[in-house]
């Protein structure tokens, strides 16, 4: 095999860009060799160097293990700022602002509702909203999304989605403080009006799992999970509402370049500086789209409750391990060469992982760390994982988010039907309900990298640790 | 997934994005609507233009839900377009996929002797 040249090896993960041209800093890649072919194949080297042109990046331009070709930024990339005289771009962010995933942890096994399997797969469809352009249950007037995009996971749980404990186990209590409700503009909130509680399209889901490992029982029993439980992950984000706040955005950056006399690579990562008008204008607006995101996923997490205590007729103790987003920008202090630094971290298709003793995680699990939620693809497993001080000094506390795509949509479609994939499910045991058999199969399997591989790239880097494994039971297709 | 548009000049340039941006919703030309959407976009640049009128469409059908009859471009340029939209206000409108977005990517308008040529990116 042959290793790309333009790769310096420092150890068995970890794979540096040299500085050159107009990168400000250098590259570091988060693969094993194997995976390396594929990042060169996609182009990962040649979007990393491109994100080392920001101005004010700190240390690296990184790439996690799922890291693939993106929009400007590979998704899967990391990039810290420094607030004081850096910029911000809602290319290193992405389109779904605050795209995340949530855990629910339930009380029974997975054997005891197997017999009931389908008819709970056909209440969730029902009950929580997904596939294009789907609608969710709510048609909420202007001002009120307002709200929703001040006070986020909160807004949902005041109005009677969900309970106050969910609130407790979720990544900055259901809500960025930072977020200006009145930044998102008049047509993102119009997109945004009858979208909350409901899942979209493309990767988005809702799965029934069952926990088939437990790597680590002292964080696991923490979180809540046991093997054998039945579990519930819901991957969505901001909907057609977080899309127009990008869209705005970008177009707003594109002058502000110009402005700034900012020289890009790429324009698809257009910024402005941090403490500019233009910057923290989408700082706001991100952090009312990321709200956005959180609300989504409590209305939803509401939903699946009813849609179990309808078909089961109790209450399963259904709870929320955590909820965490993998595409935002957040602000925070890290530690740079010795001093403490206020640090923009882009993170796209990255998702935070912060160790044990860190103020901004709940309080139940600060003795332990973060948990970290890593989805794989339909058919294969999710896994949960725990943020480590190696991140923390590594990756401003980051790791990856998933599978990471290798095959376009067309591609896959090439290769198989959707109701075959679907039968194809249905004889290993998962149960799918969709109504877009064509979006079904653009989410084959095979068109995702392995996930068992990121995750064990990810552990052997050190930047996270397994906790716990889930396969899937049901998936509720967006 | 992408679209490549090419045709002599800005007017059926503008129009081809459009049309391929309707086929990969799925959707076929309406009958003759009620409804006419007036819209003029200035900016810096023909990708700015093409941005900007292809993200004024996808919220045309996937939040308003307009089933596009036909589009009329009342004037064409590098710099401006001005079109008239119509079609019919279709609630329930079946898409074959949602289009997130129109994005900058390696966007460049080609202008060369064979007309305008642009290789658009968009995310689903």
């Amino acid at each position: 095999m042959t290793v790309s040249t333009r790769f310096r090896k420092l150890d068995d993960y970890r794979w540096e860009l040299p500085r050159a041209g107009a990168m400000r800093v250098p590259g570091l890649v988060y693969a094993t060799e194997r995976m390396l072919p594929k990042f060169e194949a996609e182009k990962v080297a040649e979007q990393v160097a491109n994100v080392a042109t920001l101005p004010g990046i700190v240390r690296y331009s990184m790439a996690m293990p799922d890291a693939h070709w993106g929009y400007g930024m590979p998704v899967g990339g990391v990039a810290a700022t420094r607030a004081e005289d850096g910029v911000i771009s809602p290319g290193a962010v992405g389109y779904d602002i605050s795209c995340g995933v949530r855990l629910l942890r339930t009380d029974l096994k997975a054997a005891e509702v197997k017999a009931v399997l389908p008819k709970l797969m056909d209440a969730l469809f029902r009950a929580v909203p997904s596939g294009v352009g789907s609608e969710g249950p709510l048609r909420l007037g202007k001002e009120e999304l307002r709200k929703v995009f001040l006070k986020g996971a909160r807004w949902a749980v005041e109005r009677g989605y969900g309970e106050r404990s969910d609130l407790e186990t979720v990544e900055d209590g259901g809500a960025l403080a930072e977020a200006d409700p009145q930044r998102p503009s008049p047509r993102a909130v119009e997109r945004g009006q009858n979208q909350l509680g409901t899942l979209g399209s493309g990767n988005h889901f809702l799965e029934l799992q069952e926990v088939s490992e437990i790597f680590e029982p002292g964080p696991a029993a923490v979180f809540g999970l046991f093997p054998g439980q039945l579990t519930v992950l819901i991957h969505t984000g901001s909907r057609g509402c977080g899309y127009q706040i990008c869209d705005d955005s970008l177009r707003s950056m594109q002058s502000a370049v110009r402005k700034y006399s900012i020289s890009l690579p790429d324009r698809q990562l257009c910024c402005a500086p941090f403490d500019s008008p233009e910057g923290q204008a989408y700082f706001g607006a991100m952090g009312a789209g990321a709200n956005f995101a959180r609300a989504n996923r409590q209305v939803i997490t509401h939903l699946a409750r009813q849609a179990f205590r309808q078909t089961l007729g109790r209450d399963l103790g259904l709870r929320v391990v955590y909820d965490v987003a993998h595409n935002l920008c957040q602000l925070e202090e890290h530690e740079v060469d010795g001093k403490k630094m206020r640090l923009c971290v882009h993170r796209k298709g990255a998702t935070r992982a912060f160790p044990a003793g860190r103020p901004e995680l709940p309080e139940a699990y600060r003795a332990v760390g973060q948990p970290v939620l890593v989805p794989g693809s339909m058919g294969t497993a999710s896994y949960v994982l725990i943020g480590t001080e190696t991140a923390m000094k590594e990756t401003w506390g980051t790791t990856a988010h998933g599978a990471g795509r290798m095959m376009s949509r067309h591609q896959a479609l090439k290769q198989i039907q959707g109701r075959e994939l679907m039968n194809q499910l249905k004889r290993q045991g998962i149960e799918v309900r969709t109504d877009s058999f064509r979006g079904l199969a653009e989410e084959a399997p095979f068109a995702y990298k392995d996930v068992d591989e990121v995750v064990a790239a990810c552990h052997g880097a050190g930047i996270s640790r397994q906790v716990a494994r889930m396969r899937p039971l049901g998936v509720v297709k967006g | 997934m992408g679209l490549e548009v090419a045709a002599p000049e800005w007017a059926p340039f503008y129009r081809s994005a459009a049309e391929g941006l309707l086929a990969l919703y799925g959707l076929r030309p309406g009958r003759r609507g009620t409804s006419k959407v007036s819209r003029w976009f200035k900016a810096e640049s023909p990708e700015d233009v093409l941005v900007a009128w292809l993200t004024e469409l996808i919220f045309l059908v996937g939040t308003k839900r307009l089933l596009i009859s036909r589009i009329e471009v009342l004037k064409a340029g590098p710099k401006e377009l001005r079109v008239r939209v119509h079609g019919q206000p279709a609630r329930g409108l079946p898409l074959d996929r949602e289009i997130k977005a129109v994005t900058y990517h390696g966007l460049k308008v080609a202008s060369g002797r064979s007309g305008l040529k642009a290789r658009i990116i968009l995310d689903v």
